[in-house]
């Protein structure tokens, strides 16, 4: 177990604060100057602290990048692999997706986007956007289908 | 971007600010982080485990740029809390540490081996190793002591620096030493200025950066 902090520990603490506090406080002049008596070229010292910083953006954003890379292709993979077993009759289906619409409204706007009139959708259209509807997760959220005609993964 | 919450002094800045303040700091304050890190992994000695300054430096950015150190920008200048943040991971680093750790690896002889660092001795740790890490224990503890004796007698011509050195072994602040001492602020500085100056001389070993 580490140790506890000791008497000896606060005052070592206390030298450390205080002589990193004095380089916080140091204006920029002195800071100058400090580099010029200490004979430090200034700009070794900031091209490595740069360099140090520039690169733990860029490790950061590499891995948000590979993040979002990793979700996108498990989407893209878990919708590519899903197949739904759809009602077997067209009027099923049919229903199945009114029911959908009319349970949530804001879905209606897939069927306006296509610039179609529900009544005037084929068969083959309603099994797309059902499937589209299936990948959105809808079906699953609303609770729409348990009553018959559900999507469901074989 | 900040979150539309962001109106009052605990506004938080996004990772796309801090990014960006981090990439565009100043050289004076790249020196200034570059030396606070530096005191802060001087200040942990061994608990660094072969890792230095830049590694903090490395290691605060990272927290801060996963937002899991937020910075409050209205309330806290970005190098200020940049350093806080520094010293904060040394000080994690150093609860961390184990000293039988050490033991094991410079004084048990494990011939260079690697060793679980949770336990690195295993579960059935003897007296003897226990003692041994005591030992590395109070020996980092008198280290650290005989440097701030080192930079005491360096200073002996040097009143000022060497009655602030007194008073911070006595675990004082700042502000209370400047008033037992009675000396105004930058007499303070320019005093903790040579104190620092004659630290680094002492503790590097012809580091011509540190």
């Amino acid at each position: 177990m580490p140790d506890m902090p000791t008497k000896d520990d606060s005052r070592l603490r206390a030298f450390y604060d205080a002589l990193a506090d004095s380089i916080l406080t140091a204006s920029d002049g002195d800071v100058e100057l400090e580099l010029r008596d200490r004979a430090l070229n200034p700009s070794d010292v900031a091209n490595n602290v740069q360099r140090i910083l520039i690169a733990a953006v860029k490790q950061f954003k590499q891995r948000k990048l590979s993040a979002s890379q990793s979700m996108y292709e498990t989407e893209v993979e878990r919708i590519r692999t899903a197949k739904y077993s759809l009602p077997s009759s067209a009027e099923e289906r049919r229903a199945l997706l009114w029911r959908v619409i009319t349970g949530a409204p804001s879905m209606s706007g897939l069927v306006t986007a296509q610039h179609r009139e529900f009544k005037d959708l084929t068969d083959s259209d309603v099994i797309g956007l059902l499937q589209q509807l299936g990948d959105l997760g809808v079906l699953g959220d609303s609770g729409e289908g348990r009553t018959g005609g559900e999507l469901q993964k074989p | 971007m900040e979150s539309p919450s962001d109106g009052g002094d605990d506004a938080v800045a996004s990772p796309e600010k801090v990014s960006s303040h981090l990439t565009s700091l100043s050289a004076q304050d790249r020196w200034r982080i570059d030396q606070v890190a530096r005191i802060r992994i001087e200040s942990i000695g061994r608990a660094a485990k072969g890792r230095d300054y830049q590694d903090l430096i490395q290691d605060a950015a990272t927290l801060m740029l996963e937002g899991r150190r937020k910075w409050k920008y209205k309330q806290v200048s970005f190098v200020v809390f940049f350093a806080g943040i520094i010293k904060s991971v040394a000080s994690h680093w150093a609860e961390k540490f184990e000293p039988r750790e050490a033991v094991s690896e410079s004084q048990l002889g494990n011939g260079g081996q690697d060793v679980p660092l949770s336990n690195p001795l295993g579960a059935k740790s003897s007296d003897a190793s226990d003692g041994l890490a005591a030992a590395v224990s109070v020996d980092e503890r008198t280290r650290e002591q005989l440097l701030i004796e080192k930079v005491k007698s360096g200073l002996e011509e040097d009143p000022i620096a060497y009655c602030i050195l007194d008073e911070l072994q006595k675990s004082r602040e700042p502000a209370e030493i400047r008033a037992v001492l009675g000396i105004s602020g930058p007499d303070y500085d320019k005093a903790m200025k040579r104190i620092r100056w004659a630290a680094r001389a002492i503790s590097t070993n012809g580091d011509q950066n540190a």
